[in-house]
C-alpha cells in the first residue's frame, strides 16, 4: 500500500496537470477550491484516482475537510485504502 | 501590416450555427454583463477606455470570413478609427430599468463591432454600464476578462500587456483528434438515447419571439445559504451539479403541468473549459454537456445523485473537450448546412428542454470603473430559440445571481418566474 507522501507527491502532480500549472508545484495545504479547481476539474482528480488506486472517493461521502488541501484528500485516500 | 487570422474552434463554430438559428427569430446571439455601480461613473473616461480596449482586443470591430485556401472560417480583424457603440440612459424606476436592459438585448450590435455599451443612470443616484458580446466571438469568461482590462484601463494602473488577445488555431491538420472527438460525440449521442424522449417547450412550427429575463440577486446570506444545502446533499464543490439538479426538477415540474408526455427533460449545461495561471482570453471556450433528468425523480437528493453519476460518465470519456475539437469537420460546409446538423436535429428539433450556463470562476478583480465603485456584475444572456428559455448564474464577490432567460412566444413570464423561483424553494 502506498504511503501519505507517495499519494501526496501523486496528487500534486496531478494538479499541476489538470489546473495547467506548469512548473508549479502547489502547495499540499491550500484548499482545493483556492487552487483553482472546480466541480469539473475535481471529478477529473478523482477519475485520475479511481483509475491509479481503483477507490470511487466521490462516492465515499467526501467532506469539505477532506478538500481542505492536498495533504487531507491524501490522508482520506490512504485511510480509505487501509480498509480495502 | 498584416494580421494575423483568428481562427474559429469548434465552439466558435457552433456559437455562429446558434447565431444563424436566433438571427433566424427575430434576435442575434448575444450577451450583456450589467456591471451595478454605487454611482455614475466618468462618461468621458468610459470613452476614453472604448476606444483603447481595441487595441488589446482587436477582435471587438472584426468580421467573420473564410480562408480561400482551407476554407475554414474565421474573425477578420478591420481597423477602425470609431469608438466601441456607447449610449446614455436615464430609468426613472425598476420598470424602466429592466426595459432598457430589453432593448439592449434585443438589439443588433451596429457595423462590424462585437461589444456595445450603454450607461444607465438611475434617480437615486446609483448608475449601470452595460456591455453587450457578440457571442459568436466571445463567452461570459472571456467577456469578464474583457471587462476587467476595460475597468483597468479607466485607472492610472494600466492593464498588463498579457491580457493581450493573441491568434489561436487554425487546427486544420489534428485529423486524428478531430475523428476520435467525433467518434465520442456520436458513442455519447447514441448512448443517451436510452434516456428516453426529452419534452419540449416549442411547439412544432412555432417561432420565437423577442428575449426576455427576469433576474434573482442574491447576497452574502443566502448564497452561504445555498451553499451549505449543496454541501450537504451534494457534497462539498459539487453546487453546479446542485443548481443543475434543482432547474431540472423545477423544468421537470413545468413539464408535467403543463401536460407535456415525455420521459426526461434534456438541459444542456455549459461548462468553463478555461484552466491554468494566466487565464486565456481566446474566444468561446465552453463546453455543452447534456444532463438528462429522469420524470420519475422527485426529490433533490435522487436527482443529484442522478447528475452526479452522469457527470462522472460524461468526464470520464472526456466528452467536453470533444465538443471543442468535434463540430470543425463540418467547417467546410456552408453555415446555414451545417447549422441545421446542431440546433434542427437533436432532441425533437431543439437543443435541449431547457439550458443551463453556469460563469462561477469570477474573472472580475477590479472593484471600480470610472470612478464608481462596482456592487455586483450580472450575466444576461440571449437563448436560442429553441429551446427558448434557460437559466444562467454567476458569481461576484459576496454575490450569487440567477437569470431565467427566454423567449416570448415559448414561455410565459410566470412560468419563467417559477422555474427562477425553484432555486430557492425548499425540495425535499
Amino acid at each position: 500500500m502506498p504511503d501519505i507522501a507517495e499519494i501526496e507527491k501523486y496528487l500534486s502532480s496531478e494538479t499541476s496537470v489538470i489546473l495547467r500549472l506548469g512548473s508549479k508545484i502547489p502547495a499540499c495545504d491550500t484548499p482545493l477550491k483556492s487552487l483553482g479547481y472546480n466541480s469539473m476539474s475535481l471529478v477529473e482528480l478523482l477519475l485520475s484516482i479511481e483509475r491509479r488506486y481503483g477507490i470511487q472517493l466521490l462516492n465515499k461521502g467526501l467532506t469539505e475537510k477532506d478538500l481542505g488541501g492536498i495533504r487531507n484528500l491524501a490522508q482520506r485516500l490512504h485511510s480509505e485504502l487501509a480498509q480495502t | 501590416m498584416k494580421t494575423a487570422l483568428h481562427y474559429h474552434n469548434g465552439i466558435d463554430y457552433a456559437a455562429s450555427w446558434l447565431d444563424f438559428a436566433s438571427r433566424a427569430e427575430s434576435v442575434p446571439y448575444q450577451f450583456v454583463l450589467e456591471l451595478e455601480l454605487a454611482s455614475v461613473p466618468d462618461e468621458n473616461t468610459i470613452r476614453r477606455a472604448a476606444s483603447e480596449i481595441l487595441s488589446f482586443f482587436p477582435l471587438i470591430h472584426s468580421r467573420r470570413a473564410r480562408n480561400m485556401l482551407n476554407i475554414a472560417p474565421y474573425q477578420r480583424i478591420i481597423p477602425t478609427d470609431k469608438t466601441i457603440p456607447f449610449d446614455v440612459s436615464e430609468a426613472k424606476d425598476e420598470n424602466t430599468y429592466d426595459e432598457h436592459i430589453r432593448t439592449f438585448l434585443n438589439s443588433e450590435i451596429s457595423g462590424d463591432f462585437r461589444l456595445a455599451l450603454r450607461l444607465i443612470k438611475n434617480t437615486d443616484g446609483t448608475s449601470s454600464l452595460l456591455f453587450k458580446f457578440d457571442h459568436k466571438v466571445f463567452d461570459g469568461a472571456g467577456a469578464e476578462i474583457i471587462v476587467d482590462t476595460f475597468c483597468r484601463l479607466t485607472h492610472i494602473e494600466k492593464p498588463d500587456e498579457s491580457f493581450k488577445q493573441k491568434p489561436e488555431g487554425p487546427w486544420l491538420n489534428e485529423w486524428k483528434t478531430q475523428f476520435m472527438a467525433g467518434r465520442t460525440f456520436n458513442r455519447h449521442k447514441i448512448a443517451s438515447k436510452k434516456h428516453g424522449i426529452p419534452g419540449v417547450f416549442t411547439e412544432e412550427g412555432e417561432s420565437a419571439g423577442k428575449a426576455d429575463f427576469i433576474t434573482l440577486r442574491l447576497g452574502r446570506d443566502e448564497k452561504k445559504a445555498i451553499e451549505a444545502q449543496s454541501d450537504e446533499i451534494a457534497g462539498p464543490m459539487m453546487m453546479s451539479v446542485f443548481i443543475v439538479a434543482k432547474f431540472g426538477l423545477a423544468v421537470s415540474e413545468l413539464l408535467r403541468e403543463k401536460g407535456a408526455a415525455s420521459d426526461c427533460c434534456a438541459i444542456p449545461v455549459t461548462i468553463d473549459l478555461r484552466r491554468g495561471q494566466p487565464t486565456p482570453v481566446m474566444m468561446n471556450h465552453w463546453a455543452p454537456v447534456t444532463f438528462f433528468m429522469p420524470s420519475g425523480i422527485k426529490t433533490i437528493k435522487e436527482a443529484t445523485d442522478e447528475l452526479k453519476r452522469q457527470f462522472c460518465e460524461i468526464m470520464r470519456i472526456g466528452y467536453p473537450e470533444c465538443i471543442e475539437k468535434v463540430n470543425l469537420l463540418t467547417r467546410p460546409l456552408p453555415l446555414k448546412i451545417a447549422s441545421k446538423f446542431f440546433t434542427s436535429n437533436i432532441f425533437r428539433a431543439s437543443t435541449g428542454t431547457a439550458v443551463c450556463g453556469l460563469a462561477w470562476q469570477g474573472h472580475l478583480a477590479s472593484k471600480s470603473i470610472a470612478g464608481a465603485e462596482i456592487r455586483n456584475l450580472v450575466h444576461i444572456p440571449v437563448v436560442p430559440p429553441k429551446p427558448g428559455i434557460g437559466l444562467f448564474s454567476n458569481i461576484s464577490g459576496e454575490n450569487i445571481n440567477f437569470v431565467a432567460s427566454f423567449r416570448t412566444g415559448v414561455i410565459e413570464r410566470n412560468d419563467a418566474r417559477y422555474i427562477l423561483d425553484g432555486i430557492t424553494r425548499k425540495t425535499e
